[in-house]
């Protein structure tokens, strides 16, 4: 049973260490078995097979260039997410920004509405143009997927509140705090805003994989040199 | 013809036991193990682990090389005879050389100082 314990743990080493070595070291395993203890011969197994695989062989080179494609694919994930993840303040911007066009239902009748938000150094501007006027839009908020902004009227300020759900934004509208309708727009450029992603996030992470798969490739073409000279450092004897 | 042996020098303790052990007669892995803790008085003891990742290296290195020694009957078909090499021989008389002066060194310092 020892004995075959000991006999798969040969058959791990590195394929050039057991070609050479395994045979005899079965060998003194069947010899000195009694005197020197399977425990320390056992011990003795898997500290050479550790040293083999990750001191002589140089794939813990491959090993670490396996560690840091998986942080890099982990680290892209949660970046993914993050950069998808509604309510920072860019991903805000990218999920309203541009135009959107719709309707304000009311007891007037259904009026085509289109209403344009962007942003410019961190305000908030926006345009409202219905049939018979155009206007700024101010005091904009968003969070989330929630919205609010006012647009100025004569007849009195007309308050929008609403939320985007499935690519649209829809909501009431007010008139000196009663309500007088109601408001859906929609965003044809876009499907889902709330799952667009940050550009510059995106660009970033990009160039983060990359040096990262670089790393890898010089650390595997670096082993594999080595690897392909023999490994072993050259003799140094001056004559 | 000068050899300049100081890239392989200091030898580690396994490297150096191995090579004592190789220096009076050619032996087997088993036998130097064995040679080893002998000269040791068993303080030392290498695994066949230790003792084969070293006997890679001395013999990549040209220090050890496996030994064409007649093989005896009832010999194991597995034992392979391992034997110094004259680049071998040379660091080992290099390092105990070294040791030696080590040795000279220490017991200059260890010696008792007289009161002053």
């Amino acid at each position: 049973m020892m004995r075959l314990l000991y006999q798969w743990l040969l058959w791990l080493h590195p394929p050039r260490f057991r070609r050479e070595f395994a045979g005899e070291m079965l060998w003194i395993f069947e010899s000195s078995a009694d005197s020197e203890g399977t425990a320390r011969l056992l011990s003795d197994a898997v500290a050479s097979l550790a040293r083999q695989w990750f001191l002589r062989s140089g794939s813990w080179k491959i090993g670490v260039a396996l560690a840091g494609a998986a942080l890099q694919v982990g680290l892209g994930s949660v970046g993914m997410l993050f950069a998808t993840r509604p309510g920072g303040d860019s991903t805000l911007a990218a999920t309203f920004k541009g135009t959107w066009s719709g309707r304000v239902e009311s007891k007037a009748g259904v009026m085509p509405v289109e209403l344009v938000f962007g942003r410019e150094r961190g305000a908030w501007l926006g345009v409202f143009s219905a049939a018979d006027r155009t206007s700024s839009i101010r005091d904009f908020q968003a969070l989330r997927e929630a919205v609010a902004f006012r647009v100025p009227a004569e007849e009195g300020d007309l308050v929008f509140r609403g939320h985007l759900a499935s690519g649209k934004l829809r909501g009431t509208v007010e008139r000196s705090g009663a309500g007088i309708g109601i408001w859906e727009v929609t965003r044809p450029t876009t499907s889902a805003a709330a799952g667009v992603l940050d550009t510059k996030r995106l660009v970033g992470l990009a160039a983060v994989t990359a040096a990262g798969i670089c790393v890898a490739v010089v650390l595997l073409t670096l082993w594999a040199r080595r690897f392909m000279s023999g490994r072993m450092g050259s003799l140094r004897v001056k004559k | 013809m000068t050899e300049d042996l100081s890239p392989f020098l200091p030898l580690s303790p396994a490297a150096l036991h191995i090579l004592l052990s190789l220096a009076g007669e050619d032996r087997h892995g088993y036998g130097i193990m064995q040679e080893v803790a002998r000269q040791s008085d068993g303080q030392y003891k290498l695994g066949p682990g230790t003792l084969y990742d070293n006997l890679q290296k001395l013999m990549t290195q040209g220090i050890v090389r496996e030994s064409e020694r007649k093989r005896v009957e009832g010999d194991d078909p597995r034992r392979r005879y391992y034997r110094l090499t004259p680049l071998g021989r040379s660091i080992l008389a290099a390092e105990v050389e070294r040791l030696e002066g080590v040795v000279r060194e220490a017991r200059l310092h260890l010696r008792p100082r007289r009161a002053t």
